[in-house]
């Protein structure tokens, strides 16, 4: 290489963004030409000039400001406090305890939905951290369900063609969600994964369609049938998940 | 209207970015008032986009925010024009990916002495565009990855690439006349 040719590297080179060949030509050049390493020091010490400029400190009136102007924006917190005391308390006053006890759980349910979809988030992106997304692996659900028999006490269903552009099963998996033994049956559409997770319900009845909620930046789709609950867990758009839980809970 | 939870995460993703916000915002427009309006605005902007945002690069994603505003104010005050002229000047229009070579250089006296004034530095860099200001803060100060000053500005890499060579040597220029004037001055 040429002093022309270190020269137009030199920017790069002080910004570790040369490859390890490219590093090793330039450094054994800088080496042996006075010219290129005085280049070089100018460089490097140009560089720690500017560095040393730093950062200014964000002023406590700019982030005070910010905070006032997304307050604007955000549901309000007090109200919601001052609410959820105040309202059963005066309602407990004056009407039965059957319909307090109603209200209660109507405070207290929205968290706790909360944090069970959350359960099956963690479920879903644990599937796809550890390694360990399936535990029978097969796209025939002549396999799959099977599979499961004598582990769990239920028969989850098992599809393997929900008509459906792309999707495939994956193999199903044993997990152990909210206190329940859960049949996880994994499918794939393009690199999207979709876990859908199947316990037994304690209330035996049927959802009227799909439920889909966005958590987190994952979309779960709910729906129960006969005696079981399904919820299917994916980062797949909403269109999709919706599709795919219709086809689903229409086999 | 944005539930407690999505605000909460704004916090913990977006504006743990403030910082290097109001840098960026302070060395495109030089006014600390300018900027904090900018900085203000943008955060409401990047908060009522919050909900649909999907890119797991959330700082590239504010400061684009913050980099635009900052641009279309400038654009409203008519300063940008001028600024951008006078760095025109110093550079050929050629914005492809050949870098730029430097012919001027500083001998190490005038190093030493760039290196222990940090004041010195500071005008000389107020003294570029906002393009070549905001290229060498992104990448010297808030020390950014040419791929990740890429995304912020929404150029290729070859682009950065020379547009950052040339940034740095428009600086050692003015720094060298810079160095001169106050020694005269000094005289």
């Amino acid at each position: 290489m040429q002093c022309n040719d270190i020269n137009a590297l030199l920017n790069p080179y002080i910004d570790g963004e040369m490859t390890l060949s490219e590093t090793r030509t330039l450094e054994s050049h800088v080496k042996n030409c006075r010219q290129c390493s005085a280049k070089l020091n100018e460089h490097v010490a140009l560089q720690a000039a500017i560095h040393n400029i730093g950062e200014q400190k964000v002023p406590n009136k700019l982030r005070k400001n910010i905070d006032a102007q997304l307050d604007l924006f955000t549901e309000d917190s007090r109200s919601d406090s001052k609410r959820s005391w105040w309202l059963p308390t005066a309602i407990g006053m004056t009407l039965s305890s059957a319909i307090t006890a109603a209200m209660v759980l109507l405070f207290v349910s929205a968290p706790a939905q909360r944090s069970l979809e959350s359960q099956f988030i963690n479920a879903h992106i644990n599937s796809l951290m550890v390694n360990h997304l399936n535990d029978v692996v097969s796209d025939d659900k002549h396999t799959v369900k099977p599979w499961f028999s004598g582990k769990i006490p239920f028969s989850p269903s098992v599809h393997s063609d929900l008509g459906i552009k792309d999707l495939k099963l994956q193999g199903g998996r044993l997990d152990y969600i909210n206190e329940k033994q859960t049949a996880s049956i994994i499918y794939k559409v393009r690199s999207h994964v979709i876990n859908v997770f199947i316990q037994k319900q304690e209330l035996e009845h049927d959802t009227t369609g799909i439920e889909i909620t966005h958590n987190t930046g994952f979309n779960i789709a709910s729906w129960n049938k006969r005696g079981l609950a399904y919820r299917a867990v994916t980062d797949l758009n909403k269109n999709e998940i919706q599709q795919f839980s219709k086809a689903y809970a229409a086999q | 209207m944005h539930s407690k939870k999505l605000r909460k995460r704004f916090e913990s993703v977006i504006l743990v970015h403030l910082g290097q916000a109001y840098n960026l915002a302070m060395w495109l427009l030089h006014d600390s008032t300018d900027a904090e309006d900018i900085v203000q605005q943008s955060c409401i902007r990047a908060y009522k986009g919050f909900s649909q945002f999907r890119n797991d690069n959330a700082a590239g994603w504010f400061l684009t925010i913050v980099r635009n505003t900052s641009y279309n104010h400038l654009k409203q005050k008519q300063k940008a024009q001028n600024l951008v002229s006078f760095d025109e000047m110093a550079h050929s229009s050629d914005e492809s990916a050949q870098s730029t070579l430097c012919t001027l250089s500083l001998n190490p006296e005038q190093l030493m002495e760039i290196g222990a004034q940090k004041g010195l530095v500071k005008k000389s860099m107020s003294k570029l565009s906002p393009e070549n200001r905001e290229i060498i803060y992104l990448r010297e100060i808030a020390g950014y990855s040419y791929k990740e000053i890429a995304s912020i500005v929404e150029l290729p890499i070859g682009t950065i690439m020379s547009r950052l060579s040339r940034a740095r040597c428009q600086l050692r220029k003015i720094l060298i006349n810079q160095q001169a004037k106050e020694q005269a001055n000094a005289v």
